[in-house]
């Protein structure tokens, strides 16, 4: 079937093949270019020990343009607002068609371990960011275990 | 320059991520496939790897360097059979790839066969030898199936002749036939006519059934749009 493009088949293939520690992607069994995504909260960050379920979407004209990707489970993060939508320059204005599913999964998981609340789209979260980092940590874990542990 | 080549040979392009073909070079070095610089140069107007703008007028004047695929490649062999689509007085090849894709589907019987070409997704039915682009179904060209020593422009988009060929790549680039839906017969064209047609049977025939090409519903072509934004 030359319905998918080869460039897709390719990148699943080698998904499947050389996983990228800490995440996994895998075709929906009904449409080839919807992907399971789970990410593993990084080391030494508010999110370890979690693991995360993400949405990721490859339209039509991808890799011409960038991968819809959404975070299904919940996560308190400065950049990630209540509906799992993810504010990253990558997948926006500074997508390239060079880039790819594992790269931007790894940065996704490079955004768990450096918020940056200066480009806020969960602004309650960003501003207890600036103001009271070390709650907004704790409000970090404590997400994490409720929401991204043991389900 | 034959280090440049032979790790040209090594290495895939970074868009489509297979074997360059008609490596094609931007003024910032990087080397990507025509049909993939096309694709960048339309749609995100940047270098995939530096995002160095890309000149808008680079297209017409691309740098070509030589055709790796065409000299030693064996993922895609030789058919005895060439597909070509229509342009502006004359029919242009198929790139290669696409070419074995389409004689594979149509070899194996199969009514369609999708393509990705510079970055939009293409669908070919057999069955009306149309090319039609998924999500702007008013592009199309006709498409035909034919000995590959059929006088043709050139390659995808890459003209062969000593013609000047600025205008002509600048030309195809947007042209694709916006038809008119209120028409509504089929085109009149079966495998064998298409393919044993003579160059002027063809075009006296192209101008009588281009008035008459059928549009598809907006429902068929509805379902055929993988369900995206309500997942």
């Amino acid at each position: 079937m030359a319905a998918l493009p080869r460039r897709i088949i390719k990148e699943t293939q080698r998904l499947m093949q050389e996983p990228v520690p800490g995440i996994s992607a895998v075709p929906s069994e009904t449409n080839a270019r919807y992907f399971h995504v789970i990410v593993t909260g990084p080391e030494d960050s508010p999110f370890e020990g979690g693991l995360f379920k993400l949405e990721l979407f490859l339209p039509e004209d991808y890799p011409m343009s960038a991968p819809k990707v959404r975070f299904i489970t919940k996560i308190y993060h400065p950049n990630i607002d209540r509906l799992g939508r993810i504010c990253l320059d990558i997948l926006k204005d500074k997508w390239s068609p060079a880039l790819q599913i594992r790269t931007v999964l790894l940065s996704i998981q490079a955004l768990l371990s450096a918020p940056n609340p200066d480009d806020p789209l969960a602004n309650d979260v960003a501003e207890l960011w600036k103001v009271n980092e070390s709650e907004a940590i704790r409000n970090a874990k404590e997400w994490t275990r409720r929401y991204a542990m043991d389900n | 320059m034959v280090d440049v080549q032979n790790d040209l040979q090594e290495q895939a392009c970074g868009v489509c991520l297979e074997k360059y073909n008609h490596p094609t070079k931007l003024p910032c070095g990087h080397v990507f496939c025509f049909l993939c610089v096309k694709g960048i140069a339309i749609q995100n107007k940047k270098c995939a790897m530096c995002r160095t703008e890309i000149p808008h007028d680079y297209l017409n004047n691309p740098v070509l360097l030589d055709n790796i695929l065409e000299k030693n490649s064996k993922d895609c062999r030789n058919h005895d059979y060439q597909w070509y689509y229509e342009g502006r007085n004359g029919w242009w090849k198929y790139d290669e790839r696409s070419n074995c894709d389409l004689e594979a589907a149509f070899v194996r019987g199969e009514k369609d066969c999708k393509l990705l070409l510079a970055g939009a997704l293409y669908r070919v039915d057999f069955e009306k030898n149309l090319q039609v682009r998924q999500n702007d179904q008013t592009k199309r060209r006709r498409v035909r199936r034919d000995m590959p020593t059929l006088p043709s422009k050139g390659i995808a988009g890459i003209k062969t002749s000593n013609d000047n060929p600025r205008e002509e790549i600048e030309a195809e680039l947007h042209r694709e036939y916006s038809e008119n839906p209120e028409n509504n017969q089929e085109i009149p064209v079966s495998e064998d006519s298409n393919s044993n047609a003579s160059e002027e049977d063809l075009i006296s025939e192209m101008s009588h059934s281009l008035s008459n090409i059928t549009l598809r519903t907006q429902e068929e072509a509805a379902s055929d749009l993988p369900d995206t934004e309500n997942r």
